[in-house]
């Protein structure tokens, strides 16, 4: 700990990331770069999370903003303070790692405690007390970190974090050992505690379910450039494009192949041998190969004589007893398609099914680039 | 093909019990899915019925022979590890034949092996990858092929032990239904171990929830879902988790601490004043209702604190005043809005009535708030 310091418990602060760039050049290799220049501007107070699979650039963008890795170009501010020049240790952030990085011969309160004393912070007892009640884990103060489970480790490393108060809170998979319904608890734990003390957050995160529920807005990210940044109901519910639409939401939205067919001013799509579906698109031409993304949710059977819909047969039907789940093969359309019913519905296999989707949640996307459709 | 008969089963690792007095019997073909956390002992009875563990106490017959002392290959069942376990040196047809060349489960001439390597890829969709080695496969390429080195081989019994669980989320739900669909085709009786239990309702024809080695409820996968034993079985149904109330029998009503909720006590439950029980029910039952409720639906009113996005689902955290709190899940059509006060419902028969719990213990389950349903145990 270096013995100049940030200011503790300043207020939360807006943190913006302009056209940051991270290449790892190694001798004898390519050059690799990981994160091609993604602009970010984020609201004091508000909770971001990045989300996106492996690979995709998110962990390097975050430990860039600790300063636990160079900038190849571009600038992070964190206020009206632009911090990639500066050590980790006056940037004035809390990180939690998905490695909990606990300190093994201290205690967990000693763990807790480290931070503010290195900072000669005041109320330290009352103040790990506290934090300790919030998240549940009063009773492991006194136990040392290898006595501890994966998930009371993943805890104390994100108490750890939230300890210090921070402006800004840098948090990595904060969530990924604990079991479902700790996971579930913790989240909303974590959630309220983040509104109440009002920390810029950014959660860096796999877990599309994990980034829908947590955050305020979500960027997707993938081959290190930001696919989409939006509320959870925005990625949710208007997708940019292919990738956002495939990589959020489970089951996996089904994406099939279509052709468009102008009726007056509406946009139909046609799907397998003799599938058609009311979109609320209005501009592709007419005939106009496309990829269909239906969301398994948005689906549900029909029995009128509507003859908007697709039809196949049910390969599988799964009661899930929450919500049934049909496997359905339509002619003319490579691969099956996914269908989640109501828990009332009963379907066996060989049996028909007709289905459609509301017009507004048939998304139609671009074949060759992936672009959303207008 | 054969039935499975586990009776009175105990195993011990030194002071550790890792099963304790199992009973289990599985018929002709079944679907058989044993569900619990970690730790519960269902690889533990996966190994025992393999003959991989040495039992301490109890018996274990297939197809009406007893095997408990039979080594483990001859008792003709065949096993799927959690861990994929193919030989990376072998392309996938080796990895498929080496179960038939073993010579312990029956001499196969090269055609008939060719014969049944060919029957099973083409169910699992793998044929064309069988001159590649695992290195070249993807994990759910990987999961199939070893999958169908168990298949590959007759057996009285196939014995899976979460052969899901390395695979993510998304390719998990669609490997599922296609062993649902397996399922459906071969009539070899299975016994599936997982901790999942969306797998468990999907691919069970009936499911045993264990707990801490100890059996604690059998059934179809309608009837522990519907009328769960207990706590801890009405717990490991269903994500989020049971919301589980603290209330207290008072005038013939059961209300909670706050008064948030208020029930007549139904007919057939045997409680008297002072009674204390808890009142379970799933986010998934509670309506918001902006119409008139009829009489057989528990009306509660609250604020929502706390609304989380879950793909088409909104999780609403909802404070019923005092320190009581629900979840509930609903349509993001639908949702709430922070800060919005909100009705919700619960038709009767949804409303669990457990027996009250001393220390955090898991309590039985007394019957549901129903006033026509009539009460179990």
């Amino acid at each position: 700990m270096t013995a100049t310091t940030a200011p503790d418990e300043a207020a939360a602060q807006r943190l913006v990331l302009d056209k940051l760039h991270k290449t790892y050049v190694s001798r004898g290799r390519e050059s690799f770069e990981a994160v091609k220049g993604i602009d970010l501007d984020i609201e004091p107070g508000e909770l971001v999370a990045l989300l996106g699979p492996s690979g995709c650039g998110k962990t390097t963008t975050l430990r860039m903003i600790a300063g636990l890795e160079t900038v190849t170009s571009g600038d992070i501010r964190i206020g009206s303070r632009s911090v990639a020049d500066l050590p980790p240790g006056r940037r004035n952030v809390g990180v939690g790692f998905e490695s909990y990085a606990l300190y093994p011969p201290l205690s967990v309160r000693d763990n807790l405690a480290y931070g503010l004393k290195a900072r000669k912070a005041k109320n330290v007892k009352e103040r790990v007390d506290t934090l300790a009640e919030r998240l549940e884990m009063s009773e492991l103060l006194g136990m040392r970190p290898a006595n501890l489970s994966s998930g009371q480790k993943q805890r104390i490393a994100l108490a750890r974090a939230l300890i210090r108060n921070p402006p800004v809170l840098l948090l990595d998979e904060p969530l990924s050992h604990l079991d479902a319904s700790q996971r579930q608890r913790v989240r909303r734990e974590l959630k309220v505690l983040q509104r109440e003390f009002g920390y810029t957050t950014i959660v860096v995160t796999h877990d599309q379910l994990e980034a829908l529920s947590l955050a305020d807005r979500i960027a997707v990210m993938d081959a290190g450039v930001i696919q989409q940044f939006g509320t959870p109901d925005e990625i949710f519910d208007d997708p940019a494009n292919h990738f956002v639409a495939d990589f959020v939401g489970e089951p996996k939205i089904n994406l099939v192949e279509g052709t468009t067919e102008r009726r007056g001013d509406r946009v139909v799509v046609r799907i397998g041998r003799s599938g058609v579906l009311m979109t609320t698109t209005t501009t592709p031409e007419d005939g106009r190969t496309v990829t269909v993304g239906l969301r398994p949710q948005d689906c549900h059977s029909e029995h009128g004589n509507d003859a908007l819909t697709l039809e196949g047969e049910v390969k599988v039907y799964e009661n899930l007893l929450e919500f049934g789940q049909a496997t359905v093969t339509v002619p003319g359309v490579d691969g099956p398609v996914v269908v989640q019913t109501s828990p009332e519905e009963s379907w066996s296999s060989g049996e028909a099914m007709r289905f459609a989707a509301p017009p507004e949640r048939v998304y139609l996307f671009d074949t060759d680039t992936g672009v959303r459709l207008g | 093909m054969g039935a499975l008969e586990v009776r009175g089963l105990r195993k011990t690792y030194g002071k550790t019990t890792a099963l304790e007095n199992l009973d289990l019997a599985v018929e002709n073909g079944e679907f058989f899915v044993v569900l619990g956390p970690s730790g519960a002992g269902k690889t533990t009875t996966l190994k025992s019925v393999a003959g991989l563990v040495e039992i301490d106490k109890g018996t274990v017959e297939i197809s009406g022979r007893d095997v408990t002392s039979a080594e483990p290959y001859h008792r003709n069942v065949a096993m799927a590890f959690e861990s994929y376990a193919l030989y990376p040196q072998k392309t996938v047809f080796e990895n498929l034949a080496s179960p038939l060349k073993s010579g312990r489960s029956g001499k196969y001439s090269a055609d008939d092996q060719r014969r049944r390597i060919t029957a099973v890829t083409t169910t699992l969709g793998i044929s064309h990858l069988l001159n590649r080695f695992p290195r070249e496969l993807s994990n759910g390429q990987r999961q199939r092929v070893a999958l169908g080195r168990v298949l590959v081989r007759p057996a009285d019994i196939y014995l899976l032990d979460e052969p899901l669980s390395h695979l993510d989320a998304k390719l998990r739900s669609a490997m599922r239904a296609e062993l649902k669909q397996l399922g459906e085709m071969s009539d070899t009786t299975t016994l599936y171990v997982t901790h999942d239990y969306q797998e468990a309702l999907a691919l069970g024809d009936r499911i045993a929830v264990l707990r801490e080695g100890r059996l604690v409820q059998i059934g179809t996968p309608e009837e522990v879902w519907k009328r769960p034993v207990d706590t801890f079985v009405a717990k490991a149904l269903g994500q989020p988790e049971i919301n589980l109330l603290p209330a207290e029998v008072e005038h013939g009503q059961i209300h909670t601490a706050g008064g948030a909720v208020q029930l007549a006590v139904p007919p057939g439950l045997d409680v008297v004043a002072g009674t204390r029980l808890r009142v379970g029910v799933r986010p998934r039952d509670i309506e918001l209702s902006r119409t008139q409720a009829d009489d057989a639906v528990l009306c509660m009113y609250g604020t929502v604190r706390l609304a989380e996005r879950l793909g088409r689902l909104v999780e609403l955290t909802v404070a019923l005043g005092d320190d009581t709190s629900v979840i509930v899940v609903t349509s993001s059509d639908r949702a709430a809005h922070e800060g919005e006060a909100v009705e919700l419902a619960v038709r009767l028969e949804h409303v669990h009535l457990f027996a009250g719990d001393d220390a955090g213990e898991e309590t039985a389950r007394l019957g549901s708030a129903s006033t026509k349903e009539r009460q179990q145990g």
